[in-house]
């Protein structure tokens, strides 16, 4: 029998959890996660002619992957442009992690957010998708379009800073 | 050998070839500082895989099932085309250049229904699970009660119903004909009973030598039933959903409305319901078909006129 395409409403059950999570860890509160994800199944949706069976997991990633990035870098654009006019701006570390958004995944480890959410988005992602996606180094290198050692460094870097921030945001938890 | 650095990282997540893996280990017991730091990584790493999982809010899955209906088709649906794309993995496929293509979905029947007709009906099966058809659409606009049905209007809607006709597809809904009883000849009357029983429009009589091949209750609530006919002119496909049909598009004087050509795919208005047919069988037995499903209705009327109609709809369809 010939391969089925998918309905669009199977893509959709099938993958949306597992992109709102990744958009959730990636962008450290609902209303980001969730225009990621939506973001996210628009491309999917109008690039769907691309599609091969087997591939579609590491495609979403890609895609929620990238889509985060481009997001990131644009805003770090504009809080440097917002600079001087409102300091609060400046010190804010983008949308992530603010006062109002902090309670609402209330089963959420909210310190691994604070921390995940303090790192570089370039880092955050290489972490999430090792730790939380479970992607070997060789899948993360190529999601994110970079080289092995690449990825290495990054995933390195992530945790010395992700143990530093839960040291300091949970003390009691410290050790090893 | 030298401290271990970045490997850790690699060493602590399984990432290492066995021979790397082995010559960091043997570091590692006699190296405090990249013990300590293997710890370190090893203890980031499990805070992080230990984070309870977050899940999407439902209405966001809904707004995800409603893009098929809120992004219009383009020319050629991909998903009813061999695959010859390029490889999704390779770096610039999902990247703003290829998306030409579009989908348009399996239950683009988008008028939405928030509310049901006031007419009872005993059979709505609820919680049919998060598939639903248009949960979010397009507009609703309602006229007291009745909400207004505003079939898709594009041929790829048309082909994507008559793509999927039968019983094989993973087809979502609720499978009635499954669970009707009756031999496999008796299969159609028993089907057409129970649309007349349930209160749905059932056609008077079949073209002849069609049956009813799929009956399906699909969307969140059951809200449209889809019943899939075949016979020796082939498929055709009504769908049927409460409402007020929407005054748009191709509408003839007696309220017929053509919604695509090829194959073509109509919509009209009876009794409290909006029924929609496509069908890729000659004119005489959509004709029939259509006015099976008219001589049901309560007005008395309609069967002449949805003839006229027909006419009128068929003059159009030959001279595009």
């Amino acid at each position: 029998m010939p391969w089925q395409p998918p309905t669009w409403e199977e893509i959709v059950r099938e993958h949306s959890a597992r992109v709102y999570r990744l958009a959730y860890r990636l962008t450290g509160n609902k209303q980001d996660a969730e225009d990621l994800t939506q973001e996210t199944f628009i491309r999917v949706f109008r690039s769907l002619s691309s599609y091969t069976p087997g591939t579609f997991e590491g495609w979403l990633h890609r895609i929620t992957t990238n889509l985060f990035l481009d997001g990131a870098r644009r805003k770090k654009r504009i809080r440097m442009e917002a600079m001087g006019d409102d300091d609060g701006h400046v010190a804010d570390t983008g949308d992530f992690g603010r006062p109002e958004r902090g309670y609402e995944h209330a089963n959420l480890d909210q310190d691994v957010q604070k921390a995940l959410d303090a790192l570089r988005p370039e880092y955050r992602a290489a972490v999430v998708l090792c730790d939380i996606e479970g992607l070997s180094y060789e899948e993360i290198a190529v999601t994110l379009g970079v080289k092995l050692g690449t990825v290495r460094s990054r995933i390195h870097r992530a945790r010395a800073q992700l143990r530093d921030a839960l040291e300091h945001l949970a003390p009691t938890r410290g050790g090893a | 050998m030298a401290h271990l650095g970045d490997l850790i990282s690699a060493l602590a997540d399984g990432q290492l070839s066995p021979a790397d893996t082995e010559k960091a280990l043997s570091h590692v017991t006699t190296c405090r500082l990249c013990a300590r730091e293997l710890d370190t990584a090893r203890a980031a790493r499990r805070a992080l895989s230990s984070a309870a999982d977050v899940v999407p809010d439902p209405a966001l899955t809904a707004r995800l099932m409603a893009l098929q209906a809120s992004i219009p088709p383009t020319d050629e649906d991909p998903l009813r085309r061999p695959l010859l794309g390029p490889d999704p993995l390779s770096a610039q496929s999902w990247q703003a250049a290829s998306f030409s293509g579009s989908f348009s979905g399996r239950d683009a029947f988008d008028g939405r229904i928030d509310r049901p007709a006031r007419r009872r009906r005993t059979a709505r099966i609820t919680a049919l699970g998060v598939g639903g058809v248009g949960v979010l659409g397009l507009a609703l606009f309602t006229l007291g009660d009745v909400p207004v049905v505003s079939p898709q209007l594009s041929a790829q809607t048309s082909m994507t119903m008559l793509g999927r006709t039968g019983t094989s597809q993973a087809a979502a809904g609720q499978d009635v004909l499954a669970t009707l009883d009756g031999a496999p000849g008796g299969r159609t009357a028993a089907a057409l009973d129970w649309v007349e029983d349930h209160g749905w429009v059932a056609p008077a009589e079949l073209p002849d030598g069609y049956t009813v091949t799929a009956m399906r209750l699909v969307g969140e609530r059951g809200q449209t039933l889809e019943i899939d006919l075949t016979g020796p002119s082939g498929h055709a496909v009504v769908r049927e959903r409460a409402g007020q049909l929407a005054q748009e598009g191709t509408t003839t004087a007696d309220g017929v409305q053509v919604l695509a050509t090829d194959p073509v795919h109509v919509a009209w208005q009876s009794q409290d319901m909006v029924v929609d047919v496509v069908a890729e069988a000659p004119e005489e037995v959509l004709s029939e078909l259509v006015a099976s499903f008219g001589e049901h209705g309560y007005d008395a009327g309609v069967l002449p006129r949805i003839a006229r109609g027909w006419h009128t709809v068929t003059g159009a369809i030959e001279s595009p």
